[in-house]
């Protein structure tokens, strides 16, 4: 029988995948969602960057004989409160919805028109308000989506090097502005949820704080943005939000 | 018709004069509503009813009463010359830019005014919009007069509120979603809030370096007028709200901004 899936990618070991992974485990559980955990690479890393790889996704369920409806694809920073409802019952198959992303306009912005600029063949003259600028580390998709997955993939496969060569130059990243463009490209129809279905950049938003407040005001926690994070800042927020939770 | 509506009143009870940098907020908002057909009103005598000025807005009900959209934004706000004519657009409701550029502010605003005057209502946070840009249908502007009442019933509570969380912002959002108000939510393009903390003071300076040529926000404005270049804000953005950032640096960036785009609204 079918099920709804939440795919986590988590290429490369940091100590905070585990409490990502244990959060989102925990709420599948409780709503009755399939929880599928990716720690190993698809393709070498030096030739796919880790996030990009998220985009074999549906081949990887396929793959493991895994039969589903609608999958969430999360980020292995990100914790969800034990007590979210179940997204999957709120939503449509046939829409991906994101969330928006304003952590920083200047890198966005940067980004969009440098891969606009320097990838016209492919993007030609898409450009779009980036008011409506999506986080690719929160995607709710349905099946319908497995062919523009497939589109990512082939797209990495005609021009990964160049988009490596793009991102170390400019500092741009190499998949989420990407993944935008691909979505008008491909007419894909999407939604925007409010932003406490993926809190990003809690600390330039002032709400991540030890009286954990953010838990109170949305669903899942995103813990980029944080300075520090080589020196095991994310895993200690990520540790000790972990365990408030527990104690609520 | 449709009507822009501004408050901007100079008041012994701010620290700070809006007239400084009215002068470009108003240029600008003057400039589109000539160009788009809509009727610019912006007040800037005290009525002495209201304890503090910011609750002149109360009084677009009166000002504005036969008009069939109203925009009531803030003073330290200014339109993009060309952006398009929003009331051709929007349908009923109230509609306003979701303020997460402080959600610890909003937070505790939220709980300051709520255990105080609303403690029974779950306000939904997903839809609490900063006040200082929103565009209504005439149905819809009479959440104003529904603050109007709520404001005299609790004048003396209110005109010595100490509890921070702001003054009108949160009352607003209170009283349009327990009155059952249409709260429609759009881009953040035509409300942009907290310019500095969402990196908007920027531009594509690595088509000219490899290093951020600039250091403070006066070298970022001369490198702009340098090479004839426009921050993103002004590039992309419909609405620019200098707010968030110190007070003080209020009229230098938007005299700024006015020197750097004054050209398109000639």
């Amino acid at each position: 029988m079918s099920k709804n899936v939440v795919f986590m990618h988590a290429i490369g070991y940091r100590e905070e995948y585990r409490y990502g992974k244990e959060s989102w485990a925990k709420w599948c559980e409780n709503n009755d969602v399939e929880f599928v955990f990716l720690d190993e690479e698809v393709r070498p890393v030096e030739d796919m960057f880790p996030n990009y790889q998220r985009y074999y996704m549906f081949d990887l369920l396929d793959a493991s004989g895994i039969e589903y409806d609608r999958v969430l694809t999360v980020d292995a920073d990100t914790l969800i409160n034990p007590n979210a409802p179940n997204i999957f019952e709120e939503t449509k198959s046939d829409v991906l919805y994101m969330v928006h992303d304003d952590g920083s306009y200047d890198w966005i912005l940067r980004g969009m028109e440098h891969y606009r600029d320097e990838m016209s063949n492919e993007f030609g003259d898409i450009w779009f308000d980036f008011g409506s600028y999506g986080n690719s580390g929160f995607q709710l998709l349905g099946k319908e989506h497995k062919e523009f997955f497939k589109s990512m993939v082939e797209l990495w496969d005609n021009y990964g090097e160049l988009i490596m060569d793009i991102s170390n130059r400019y500092g741009i990243g190499k998949e989420q502005t990407i993944w935008n463009f691909m979505i008008r490209k491909h007419n894909i129809k999407w939604q925007l949820l409010p932003y406490e279905w993926n809190m990003t950049n809690m600390m330039k938003k002032e709400i991540l704080s030890d009286n954990f407040a953010f838990t109170k005001v949305g669903w899942v926690y995103h813990f980029n943005g944080i300075p520090d994070k080589e020196n095991g800042s994310v895993a200690r927020w990520m540790r000790e939000t972990e365990t408030y939770l527990e104690n609520q | 018709m449709n009507a822009i509506y501004m408050v901007a009143i100079d008041h012994n009870k701010s620290n700070w004069k809006h007239s400084p940098f009215l002068e470009y907020a108003k240029k600008s908002w003057e400039y589109w509503c000539e160009k788009n057909g809509v009727d610019f009103h912006c007040v800037t005598k005290h009525n002495e009813k209201y304890g503090y000025p910011i609750w002149n807005k109360l009084d677009v009900t009166e000002v504005c009463k036969d008009y069939d959209k109203v925009g009531i934004v803030d003073c330290d706000t200014m339109i993009k010359w060309d952006a398009p004519n929003i009331f051709d657009t929007m349908g009923e409701g109230i509609h306003g830019v979701r303020d997460t550029s402080n959600l610890r502010w909003v937070y505790d605003s939220l709980n300051a005014y709520g255990s105080e005057f609303f403690p029974s209502f779950q306000l939904e946070i997903q839809k609490y919009i900063n006040a200082g840009v929103v565009f209504l249908d005439k149905k819809s502007l009479k959440v104003y007069d529904k603050i109007r009442e709520f404001y005299f019933d609790n004048q003396e509570t209110l005109d010595n509120w100490s509890k921070g969380g702001g003054r009108e912002q949160t009352i607003f959002n209170y009283i349009a979603q327990i009155n059952g108000f249409n709260i429609r939510l759009i881009s953040p393009t035509w409300n942009l809030v907290g310019m500095h903390k969402t990196e908007l003071f920027s531009m594509n300076w690595q088509k000219y370096s490899n290093e951020v040529p600039y250091r403070t926000i006066g070298e970022f404005f001369q490198f702009l007028k340098d090479n004839n270049e426009q921050p993103f804000y002004t590039k992309y953005g419909n609405i620019y709200h200098f707010t968030g950032f110190p007070i003080e640096q209020r009229e230098e960036i938007m005299r700024q901004t006015w020197e750097l785009t004054k050209k398109y609204y000639e």
